[in-house]
C-alpha cells in the first residue's frame, strides 16, 4: 500500500516537473497575443461584425512594421518630428508623451545596452556579494558631487526579477563575471538553486584539452 | 532583407511608443473615474453616456470644495468626522486616511520636493532617495543626531521602496528636479538629466 502511495506521489510529482516548462511557455504566448490580439479586436469585430482571432495581432504587428518602413526614410522622419511637436502641445498628454520620448531616446542614444554585463558587488554591505547588472556610465550632476568614477548598477530582487534597486558604485568596486545575463537572471529568480557552470573554467578546461 | 526587416520593426515600435504609452494612461484614469457613476447612469437613462460619469464625478468633487472652504461648510465637515469616527470598523479605515491627509496638510510642503544622493546601503555605494520630511517624535528623540526622513524607491517601478531615517549632515542634496530624478531612476540610469540645468550640450549621453 505504502508501495503504491509512494508510486503515485513519485509520477505525479514527475508529470508536473515534466508538463510545467511547457504549461509556463504556453501560458505567457497565448497572454502576450490576447493583449496584442486584443487592441483592434472592437474595431475587427464592429466592421466585420464577428471576431477573427488572431487578425488583431497580424494587424497591430503590419502596423508597426508599416510606422517603421515610413519612419526610416527622410520624409517619414519629417512627418513624425512634426508629430512629436504637436503631441508636446497638447496639455495632460504631453506629460506622459515626453516622458516616453525622453526615456526611449536615452536608451537609443546609447552604444552600449543596458542588461549586457553581470557583476559582482560587495552589497549591501563589504563582505557580502550580490549579483548587479551594468546599466550606464553616470554623467551629470551625480558625477559632479562625487570625486569617483560611477557607474550605475541594478540589482534585481528574488524572486521577480522585474523590480530592484539602482544603486551607483565606483568603477573601482565592480567584480566583473564572466556569467551571461540570462543565466544571472535564472540564478536570481530561483533563488541561487540554478547554478551556472563557470564559464571562463569550462572554457579553459576546453582549452586545455585541445592542448 | 532580414536586417531591413529589424529596423523597420524596431522603429515602429520606436515610433509608436510614447503614444501608446500616453492614451494608454489617459484612456485608464479616464474610464475609472467615468466608471463610477456609470452603473447610476445606465440605471437612470437607460444606457451608458461616455464621459457623463467623469463630467459628474469632477463637478461633485469640485462642489464638495467649494462647500468646504466656507465656514458652513466647514462645520459641516467636521460634524461628519466626528460621526464616521463612531462607525465601527469603517472608523480605522477613515481614521487612518484622516491622519495621513492630515500629515501632509500640516506639513504645507509636498514631499519628494528634494532630491538628495546618499551613501546607501554602504559607504562608497551611491543611491538617490527623496526627502519627504524631517523626523519628528520619539525616533528623533532617542537618537542624538538631527534625522531627515528619505525615501529610498525601487527601479524601475517607483512605487515601492524603502524609509530610511538619515542624519542631515550625510545628505548630498542634488539640484536636480524631481520629475528628471524619477526618469533617472526609471530608465535605470540611462536618462541623466542636464546638468549644470539649463546649459545646452551638457547632457551628451555616455559612450560606454
Amino acid at each position: 500500500m505504502t508501495n503504491i502511495k509512494t508510486w503515485a506521489k513519485k509520477t505525479l510529482l514527475t508529470g508536473i516537473i515534466l508538463i510545467l516548462p511547457l504549461a509556463v511557455s504556453i501560458w505567457i504566448g497565448i497572454i502576450i497575443f490576447h493583449k496584442v490580439d486584443g487592441i483592434f479586436r472592437p474595431i475587427i469585430t464592429k466592421i466585420l461584425g464577428y471576431q477573427i482571432p488572431g487578425l488583431g495581432f497580424i494587424l497591430t504587428f503590419l502596423l508597426i512594421w508599416l510606422l517603421g518602413i515610413i519612419g526610416t526614410n527622410i520624409i517619414g522622419k519629417r512627418l513624425f518630428s512634426a508629430f512629436d511637436k504637436f503631441m508636446i502641445k497638447i496639455p495632460l498628454i504631453s506629460i506622459f508623451y515626453r516622458t516616453t520620448k525622453q526615456l526611449i531616446e536615452a536608451f537609443k542614444l546609447t552604444k552600449k545596452l543596458p542588461f549586457q554585463q553581470v557583476v559582482l558587488i560587495e552589497y549591501p554591505r563589504k563582505g557580502i556579494f550580490s549579483i548587479a547588472f551594468i546599466m550606464n556610465e553616470q554623467t551629470g550632476e551625480i558625477q559632479a558631487l562625487t570625486p569617483q568614477k560611477l557607474i550605475s548598477v541594478f540589482i534585481p530582487s528574488t524572486p521577480n526579477p522585474t523590480t530592484g534597486f539602482l544603486v551607483f558604485v565606483p568603477e573601482e568596486d565592480i567584480l566583473p563575471i564572466s556569467m551571461h545575463v540570462d543565466d544571472a537572471l535564472k540564478l536570481a529568480i530561483s533563488g541561487g538553486l540554478v547554478t551556472p557552470k563557470n564559464v571562463r573554467a569550462s572554457e579553459q578546461n576546453i582549452r586545455h584539452s585541445v592542448d | 532583407m532580414k536586417s531591413w526587416f529589424k529596423k523597420t520593426l524596431i522603429t515602429g515600435i520606436i515610433l509608436i511608443l510614447p503614444l501608446a504609452v500616453s492614451l494608454w494612461i489617459v484612456i485608464t484614469v479616464f474610464q475609472r473615474v467615468d466608471g463610477i457613476f456609470r452603473p447610476l447612469i445606465i440605471k437612470f437613462f437607460g444606457f451608458p453616456v461616455p464621459a457623463l460619469g467623469f463630467l459628474f464625478t469632477f463637478i461633485l468633487i469640485w462642489l464638495i470644495g467649494i462647500i468646504g472652504t466656507n465656514f458652513i461648510g466647514k462645520r459641516l465637515f467636521a460634524k461628519l468626522d466626528q460621526l464616521m469616527l463612531k462607525v465601527p470598523l469603517f472608523s480605522v479605515t477613515y481614521g487612518t486616511t484622516k491622519q495621513l491627509i492630515d500629515a501632509f496638510e500640516m506639513g504645507q510642503k509636498i514631499p519628494f520636493k528634494k532630491v538628495v544622493l546618499l551613501e546607501y546601503p554602504r559607504k562608497n555605494l551611491f543611491s538617490i532617495a527623496f526627502v519627504t520630511n524631517i523626523a519628528q517624535g520619539e525616533i528623533q528623540d532617542i537618537t542624538p543626531q538631527k534625522l531627515v526622513t528619505v525615501f529610498y524607491v525601487t527601479t524601475p517601478n517607483p512605487t515601492s521602496g524603502v524609509i530610511l531615517f538619515v542624519p542631515e549632515e550625510e545628505l548630498i542634496p542634488l539640484s536636480m528636479h524631481p520629475e528628471d530624478a524619477l526618469k533617472l531612476i526609471v530608465s535605470g540610469g540611462f536618462f541623466t538629466p542636464e546638468y549644470p540645468p539649463n546649459a545646452t550640450a551638457i547632457t551628451l549621453p555616455a559612450t560606454v
